[in-house]
């Protein structure tokens, strides 16, 4: 099968075309790598495709078309483009709509009235081929991230798609996982399916060789040819950034944390660690290593059932999160987690007035918080109004605003493009902006550009802790620790 | 209140039909609203305890649950004390709520989530309406898990949940920043989730099918008569077309 696109415009209600004369196509037995910054166009691109533009969002301007061989997407129902189309959306959690997973593949297959038999025996085939058979009979809300990505392939897979689209699968995998799941792509493409993958994580996308690599910028096609000629974006140059000092003032330490949920298997073990004035320490770690447990451990959002968190010289086991918070300040990765606010303004002024800032410090914070992450114009905008991007550095606004010298960033390049991630490191890593900064990531080359310092976890213990360059250099751990 | 986490117990009441046990709970509650003689009320409560003890439900995971159930009574046998609506009608209407309160704990328990969106279509329900049960038992967890982490989010911007000060109005202005990120998430993600559906072909045919398989036994028709018979019985009951002797 292939996907024309033919001269593609497309609009939502009242509002410029995100998409300008976008002409290509998707072949069978093709991995297709579609790339462009956050807003450029690439998921409207997906939704013409898999036909959700007209059919669920039929008020936009529409002009041109998407052919499915010799058949336009406009003129065929939902159903129909369903069952050459498969599409696996960024979240997962949202596509997994079954309790459990054996139900999640029959899903699809339901929908199309298939016998009971033959849908035991596509779920058996789809979940041997993508090795989850043992999960059939767990729970969804259960697995892990790179679990629910694997269920959700093979809920599409199971439907015998002649074409699959991946909204961004790479976001929250670590880069061993992230290497895997290319390589499934990359299988599914020698098998004759056209494969278009959305991703802002290039190195992974381009080590898979993809047959044809597209560049999409403010909606136009401004690349669209072989991996070899690609514009990727340059390797973020080192910033002049001060080394880490040992005997830095101690700003938070963790003394022997040990941590499990319940009588759960220990997330963390005998953790010992000191966050130093001047420290810019990355955290990495595969999934599940336990640095987001680590983090939480910095803010009191998990007590340790073991060991014990000082924050300063004060044992944090007497402090509540509120206080704790008045000193360390932590990013969830996700923004929509604590957004309630009617404009920005109100947004960065919750934290300062709990922590009981006085009106005038208020206005300073807030006016400095906002001018320190470029978006002091927007003081009035609903902080919904934003792009996902923005609302992260709102987020981190919120943070400053507080005042707090600590801040603990969890996952800042999950679902960003480079130029945004640069922008708000940037911001970040300024120096006075913070006493000290904790970032947990995947991203290696986020890690050379910023940090003075670098802690490995793996299984819950912190493996190593040094200076960048030494710690990148040693592959063998990395490889370890599923890190390359 | 009500986990929603089903473990397999390989208990009696497991082993019906989620039908029959749905038609069941609909017809003990139905009837228990219907009552007022207490006698026969505390009689339906020992019916439900006697099916709470073969669905094996024990203390711990129903802890929480009998607590909350405590304080609901609590309150509102003191709301009707304080109305004036005398002693015997507040004690019906505590009997009332422990009768509805065990047979929603067993059914919440006994029947396995996976099998609601079945037992609905079994039961006559659209295939839409039936995917819906569906929808809400796989998404309470998410939606639970979205507001603890609005809670941890506006916990580390310094809102004091751990020792709340202020008054009862004090109280409730800082549940906005709870509530409104919830909202307004779920609003978003259920977006997702419609175009995640139709992308499968959700609604594509009149009639879908379902990998889940539901067979009435002997012993699941007995229950279904036993429970419309009850039903009637309680309707003659209330409608004074049976006399009680009064308590």
């Amino acid at each position: 099968m292939s996907i024309h696109v033919e001269h593609l415009t497309c609009a939502y209600r009242d509002q410029r075309p995100v998409l300008r004369d976008v002409t290509t196509r998707f072949e069978s037995g093709k991995l297709a790598f579609v790339a462009g910054a956050s807003g450029s166009g690439k998921t409207t691109l997906m939704r013409c495709i898999n036909g959700l533009i007209p059919h669920r969002y039929p008020d936009g301007a529409l002009t041109g078309a998407v052919l499915l061989d010799d058949q336009r997407v406009a003129n065929l129902t939902l159903m129909q483009v369903s069952r050459r189309v498969g599409t696996v959306l960024q979240d997962t959690e949202r596509q997994l709509v079954a309790t459990d997973v054996e139900d999640e593949l029959a899903f699809g297959l339901e929908n199309v009235a298939l016998p009971r038999d033959e849908i035991h025996e596509r779920i058996r085939n789809i979940a041997e081929r993508l090795g989850i058979t043992g999960l059939l009979e767990r729970k969804t809300f259960s697995l892990s991230g790179g679990e629910k990505q694997k269920v959700a392939i093979a809920g599409v897979l199971a439907m015998n798609p002649r074409a699959v689209l991946l909204d961004e699968p790479l976001a929250s995998l670590d880069p061993a996982s992230a290497r895997e799941a290319m390589a499934l792509f990359r299988a599914l493409a020698d098998e004759g399916v056209a494969v278009v993958v959305v991703e802002h994580r290039h190195p992974y996308v381009l080590a898979a060789h993809p047959d044809q690599c597209v560049l999409l910028d403010g909606g136009a096609l401004v690349y669209d040819g072989p991996a070899a000629g690609f514009p990727s974006p340059a390797t973020p140059a080192r910033r002049a950034i001060a080394p880490a000092d040992p005997g830095g003032r101690s700003l938070v330490t963790l003394d022997a944390v040990s941590f499990r949920h319940g009588t759960g298997p220990h997330v963390l073990s005998d953790v010992s660690f000191t966050v130093r004035a001047g420290d810019i320490i990355a955290l990495l770690g595969a999934n599940g290593a336990g640095k987001s447990t680590l983090c939480r451990h910095f803010i009191g959002l998990h007590r340790p059932s073991s060991g014990r968190v000082r924050i300063g010289e004060t044992d944090a086991a007497g402090m509540t999160i509120a206080q704790i918070a008045q000193q360390v300040g932590y990013v969830f990765q996700n923004p929509g987690v604590m957004l309630f606010a009617p404009t920005m303004r109100e947004e960065l002024s919750f934290g300062p007035k709990n922590v009981g800032q006085n009106a005038d410090a208020i206005a300073r914070n807030i006016v400095r918080a906002a001018e320190a992450v470029n978006l002091a114009d927007r003081m009035e905008s609903s902080p919904f109004a934003l792009s996902f991007g923005q609302q992260k550095r709102v987020s981190v606004a919120c943070v400053i605003a507080m005042g707090t010298r600590v801040m603990v960033l969890d996952e800042p390049t999950a679902g960003q493009d480079t130029d945004n991630v640069l922008r708000l490191m940037d911001d970040l890593s300024r120096p006075g902006q913070f006493d000290a900064l904790v970032f947990a990531t995947h991203d290696l080359e986020l890690v050379r550009a910023y940090a003075n310092r670098v802690v490995v976890m793996s299984a819950g213990r912190i493996v190593a802790d040094g200076e960048p360059d030494a710690v990148l250099a040693d592959r063998a751990l990395l490889e370890r620790c599923r890190l390359l | 209140m009500i986990s929603f986490d089903y473990t397999p117990r390989g208990s009696v009441v497991e082993s019906f039909d989620p039908r029959a046990q749905v038609i069941f709970y609909l017809g003990f509650t139905t009837s228990v609203l219907l009552i007022t003689h207490p006698l026969v009320l505390g009689g339906m409560i020992a019916v439900a305890a006697a099916i709470a003890l073969l669905a094996r439900l024990t203390w711990r995971e129903t802890r929480q649950a009998w607590i909350a159930l405590l304080v609901i009574v609590a309150i509102f046998t003191v709301l009707n004390l304080i109305t004036g609506r005398g002693v015997e009608y507040a004690f019906v209407n505590a009997l009332k709520l422990f009768a509805t309160f065990l047979a929603t704990i067993v059914a919440v328990r006994a029947i396995n989530p996976r099998d609601y969106g079945v037992l609905w279509r079994g039961l006559g329900a659209p295939d839409k309406l039936a995917f819906t049960m569906n929808l809400m038992m796989r998404y309470v967890p998410t939606l639970s898990r979205d507001f603890a982490q609005t809670m941890d989010a506006q916990r580390a911007r310094g809102l004091e949940l751990d020792k709340p000060k202020g008054g009862f109005a004090e109280r409730v202005r800082r549940f906005a920043p709870l509530v409104i990120p919830v909202i307004v998430r779920s609003v978003v993600d259920s977006t997702d989730v419609a175009d995640a559906m139709e992308m499968r072909s959700f609604g594509a045919v009149r009639r879908r099918s379902w990998i889940r398989a539901l067979r009435y036994g002997a012993r699941d028709l007995v229950l279904i008569v036993l429970s419309v018979l009850g039903l009637a019985l309680a309707a003659a009951l209330s409608l004074g077309w049976i006399g009680l002797p009064a308590v």
